[in-house]
Order: C-alpha cells, then sequence, then structure tokens
C-alpha cells in the first residue's frame, strides 16, 4: 500500500475538518432542514420533501425580496466600484498629506456595522440629523427629507453600504495599480494617448484581474447581507421597503417560527450565487488567467 | 383597534376575519388618521414616536406607554412637563364597537417543566410579589410599570413615589382599563384567546397586521385590497402553524 500520500494527507486533515465543520456540515443541515416542516423553538419536525421550496415559487413576500436584493446589490456595487476606483486613482498620485487621507479612508471600513449604522442613522435623522440640517441651511432642501421613511429608506441604505464597504475596492484597486508598470504609460504618452485613454486602455485592462474578483467577492457579500439591513429598521418602521433575502430568511425562521421555511429560502440564496459565481467564471474565464 | 370596534381577528374555527367589516373600518381609520401624521412616520421607531410627541412634532400619540412620562419629563420644554399639556385620552370606539380597548404589557413568568428546582422558583416569585420587593421593581421605571397586586397599588409607598403623584390621571387611565376589562395582551381580543390561539406569536412576527395598515395609510390601496392581501397571509400563516379547522 502506497503511504508516501499519507504525511500529506494528514497535515491537510485539521484544515479539512474546519472545511466540513463550518461550511459542508452547515449547508448540508440547511439543506436537510429546508425539506422539513419545523416551528423554530420545538425540536420536532416533519418531512415535507419540497413543499417549501413549492411554496416560495408561488410568494409574493419571497419575489419581493428577491427584487429587493437584487436593487440594493446591483446599485450598491456599482456604486463602491465607481467611488473605490476614483479614490484609488486618486490616491495614487502625489499629493501633501497622502498617506494621511489613505489612512482616514480606511475608517469606515474598519469601524464595526453595528456602529456605522448608528452613526448614520443620528446623521440622517429627520428631525435633528446633520445631513437634513445641511441639506436645509443651504437651500438644498426646503424641508427636511424623511430618510427612512418609505420613498428614501432604500437610498439611505444604500448611501450606509457604499460608505462602509468603498475602503474595500479601494484597497485592492489601489495594491494593484501600484503595481503597473510606469513605462506602459509612458508608451502611451509617446502615442498621443490623453488621460482618458491612458485610463481605458492601460489602466482598465491591468485592473482587469484584480475587478474580477472584487465585482465577484462584493456581490456574494451584497447579496448575502444581513447586518447592516437590518440594523437600519431592526424590523419596524419601513423595514418591508428594503426587506432583502436574507432579511426574509430570518424573518421566516425567527418571526414566522418556520425553521424549514427560512432555511429553503437561504438555500435558494445559496444555488442562485452558485448558479451567478459559475456564469460569472464561464463569461468571464479568459480574465481569471491575466 | 378592531377590539375597540367591535371586531374579532379570528372566528372559532381559528379562521382569519380580516375581511370583516369592522377591520375594513379601521383600516379606512388608520387612513384617515395618516393624513395628521409626521412626514416619515412610516420610518419612525418606538423612541422617535415619543420625541415627536415631546418634541412637540406631534400632538397625540396613538398607543403610548407610561415610560413616555419620564421622557417628557427629561426632554419637553420645562413648563409643559405636566399632565395639563400631556395627559391620556381612554381611546374611542369605532362605529360597529361599543367601548374603547387598550393595550397592556404583561409581567409574564414561566416555570418549565422539568425544572430542577420548581419549589424554589415559586419561592422566588413570592418573594418578589412581597410588597417591600416589588415595589422597588416599580420603581424602576415608574408609571411604565403599573403594579399588578391590588396590595401595592392601593399602598401608599407606592402612591407617595413622586412620579406616580404627578402622573396619577395617567394611572387612574390605566386603572379604569383594568377595573373595566377592557386592557388586553397584543393581539388577545378575548381572554379564552391566551389558550385558544396559539399561533399568535406568528401573526405578530410576520407583520401582516402591520402590512395592512402600511398599504392604505402609505401606499394608499383601497381597505378591501389591503385586506384581502392580509387575509390570505394570515389564512396560510394559521394552515402553516397546524391551527385551521376551517
Amino acid at each position: 500500500m502506497q503511504t508516501r500520500g499519507l504525511p500529506g494527507l494528514l497535515l491537510v486533515l485539521p484544515a479539512l475538518l474546519l472545511l466540513v465543520t463550518l461550511t459542508l456540515y452547515p449547508v448540508g443541515y440547511g439543506f436537510w432542514l429546508s425539506l422539513h416542516a419545523k416551528h423554530s423553538l420545538f425540536p420536532q419536525q416533519t418531512f415535507v420533501g419540497l413543499d417549501n421550496y413549492l411554496y416560495l415559487l408561488n410568494d409574493p413576500e419571497f419575489w419581493e425580496s428577491l427584487r429587493i436584493g437584487l436593487i440594493y446589490s446591483v446599485s450598491t456595487i456599482a456604486l463602491q466600484l465607481v467611488l473605490g476606483v476614483a479614490a484609488a486613482l486618486l490616491l495614487n498620485e502625489s499629493f501633501l498629506g497622502r498617506n494621511i487621507v489613505r489612512g482616514l479612508v480606511l475608517f469606515p471600513y474598519m469601524i464595526p456595522t453595528v456602529v456605522a449604522v448608528i452613526l448614520w442613522k443620528w446623521m440622517l435623522n429627520n428631525q435633528f440629523g446633520l445631513i437634513n440640517f445641511g441639506l436645509v441651511s443651504l437651500g438644498i432642501s426646503n424641508e427636511p427629507i424623511n430618510w427612512f421613511g418609505r420613498s428614501y429608506i432604500m437610498i439611505s441604505l444604500i448611501l450606509v453600504s457604499v460608505w462602509q464597504f468603498f475602503p474595500f475596492v479601494l484597497l485592492a484597486v489601489l495594491a494593484r495599480l501600484q503595481s503597473i508598470p510606469t513605462e506602459l504609460y509612458d508608451a502611451a504618452r509617446v502615442d498621443g494617448a490623453g488621460p482618458v485613454n491612458r485610463f481605458l486602455f492601460v489602466t482598465l485592462p491591468q485592473l482587469a484581474s484584480v475587478l474580477f474578483i472584487i465585482i465577484l467577492l462584493r456581490s456574494i457579500w451584497m447579496f448575502t447581507k444581513f447586518d447592516t439591513v437590518w440594523l437600519m429598521t431592526q424590523g419596524g418602521g419601513a423595514e418591508r421597503y428594503i426587506r432583502t433575502m436574507p432579511v426574509y430568511a430570518y424573518l421566516r425562521t425567527f418571526n414566522y417560527y418556520e425553521a424549514g421555511m427560512g432555511a429553503a429560502v437561504a438555500i435558494v440564496m445559496f444555488l442562485m450565487l452558485v448558479v451567478a459565481a459559475t456564469t460569472y467564471f464561464f463569461l468571464f474565464r479568459q480574465e481569471d488567467q491575466l | 383597534m378592531i377590539a375597540a370596534n367591535g371586531g374579532k381577528l379570528f372566528d372559532d374555527k381559528n379562521r382569519p376575519l380580516f375581511e370583516s367589516k369592522q377591520m375594513l373600518e379601521t383600516l379606512d381609520y388608520w387612513k384617515r388618521l395618516a393624513k395628521f401624521m409626521p412626514p416619515g412616520w412610516e420610518g419612525h421607531g418606538y423612541l422617535d414616536t415619543f420625541s415627536n410627541l415631546y418634541g412637540q412634532k406631534a400632538a397625540m400619540m396613538y398607543a403610548g406607554y407610561g415610560r413616555g412620562a419620564s421622557l417628557i419629563e427629561q426632554y419637553a420644554p420645562e413648563n409643559m412637563r405636566n399632565t395639563e399639556t400631556y395627559d391620556v385620552w381612554r381611546k374611542p370606539h369605532g362605529p360597529s364597537g361599543t367601548a374603547p380597548a387598550a393595550q397592556v404589557d404583561e409581567e409574564t413568568w414561566m416555570l418549565f417543566k422539568g425544572s430542577a428546582n420548581p419549589e424554589l422558583a415559586k419561592e422566588f416569585l413570592a418573594f418578589f410579589y412581597k410588597d417591600e420587593n416589588y415595589l422597588e421593581y416599580i420603581k424602576s421605571v415608574p408609571i411604565h410599570f403599573f403594579p399588578i397586586t391590588k396590595s401595592l397599588r392601593n399602598s401608599a409607598a407606592y402612591r407617595d413615589i413622586p412620579m406616580v403623584k404627578r402622573w396619577a390621571s395617567w394611572l387612574q387611565v390605566q386603572q379604569e382599563d383594568l377595573d373595566k376589562d377592557q386592557a388586553r395582551p397584543t393581539l388577545i381580543i378575548d381572554w379564552e384567546d391566551l389558550t385558544n390561539k396559539p399561533y399568535l406569536l406568528q401573526i405578530l412576527g410576520s407583520g401582516v397586521l402591520r402590512d395592512m395598515v402600511l398599504d392604505v395609510a402609505v401606499e394608499g390601496k383601497p381597505a378591501a385590497e389591503a385586506a384581502k392581501r392580509g387575509q390570505q397571509r394570515a389564512e396560510q400563516i394559521v394552515r402553516q402553524a397546524g391551527a385551521a379547522k376551517w
């Protein structure tokens, strides 16, 4: 019997066990739970097969949460990319105090989510918030905006999320920018390329590989984001206007007390992400070879 | 509100009555009330509703709680921190009702089956509810914590608490609600609902009632449409809970 591979197997065994425990087991248990009708507080469950999934197909709340979730994730990802890339380009240039600014822009990403949300809830408060005070004082708005009402709560959520997570994009893009050979820009200048063309034909192609990863990771994280969304309303007020799929899964489990149904929502999310990620790799697979 | 309009939420077979005349009238009432609410009210949290009141953005809170008295004493203008300015009005009843109804918070204790020391738990409760001990608990949030024991409620020690004296009229309304048996826990219309309707927590948690109000008061939908959607959702919840008998 070959034993040459045994030491290697033993060395990866702890990591494998960790993977199984923290990833495969929860997903497997979630799938098993989704095939049952189970009250969240009681240990008994009844096998119902795919009934939970069939229910979701006809559940208007499920489809609404998917719609809201897509609006939220697509908007925040797009804005994070634009803001993150723009900030990285700026911080790649030399200017006085650049290092201090580089440290300051990381602040949103470093603070805990609950602190970030509380901070913004105070600033956006329609009675005594700083944002409304500024808007009204500067004459931009005649009256305070109700940032947590039906009309603006999604905008508020996107604003908070973009502010908190654009530094991740900035960091990754800045690191890549600093490794782009300057000869490429010199050659482009010699060929008569202006700033815009240098960005489009030198910078962007060089950023393609890192943007590929950023878009993939940010998409997964924003689509599955629960904490920021939940903390904005904590289940009350205008919550239904920002009820994304993770929030809906939570509500099904802990408010409706239907753990099986909540698990079904989570598994559907998981499958959607697997399909999306697979499609993404298939469409942009050449980029991951850069 | 539905109780104050002579309605019920569920019939004897646990079927939701969300499309009843009383419910439609209640939803229409919400629609009319919404015109007078502060802008963005649907996004206001629990404490925001109090700040609207003591901050003079609103003249009335529909469902206020006793802890509002301490918030008023802390934050309202000094000359307004009294019952002449902020008092409690017994809720009106609707066109299909005959008596007001109020919601009551309760002190819920649970002794679990299989507990290791059930006698000790009972002993603790007896100790807790001795007037001299219970009084300390009540004093932690006076006005909001209204004693459940008549002995403490009628005692001089309780009635002499300065805040109780200052907000006596608030407590009078609470007393009247209890005396006339017109106060119930959340979603309880009749007392037997506490045992006959085990799915009420799911109904509350699902937000179906809140969504019906938002549909009419914020989205501007007709009451019948909002009620129909609520009815379908509530029926599904009751079925999922295994309590449907219709």
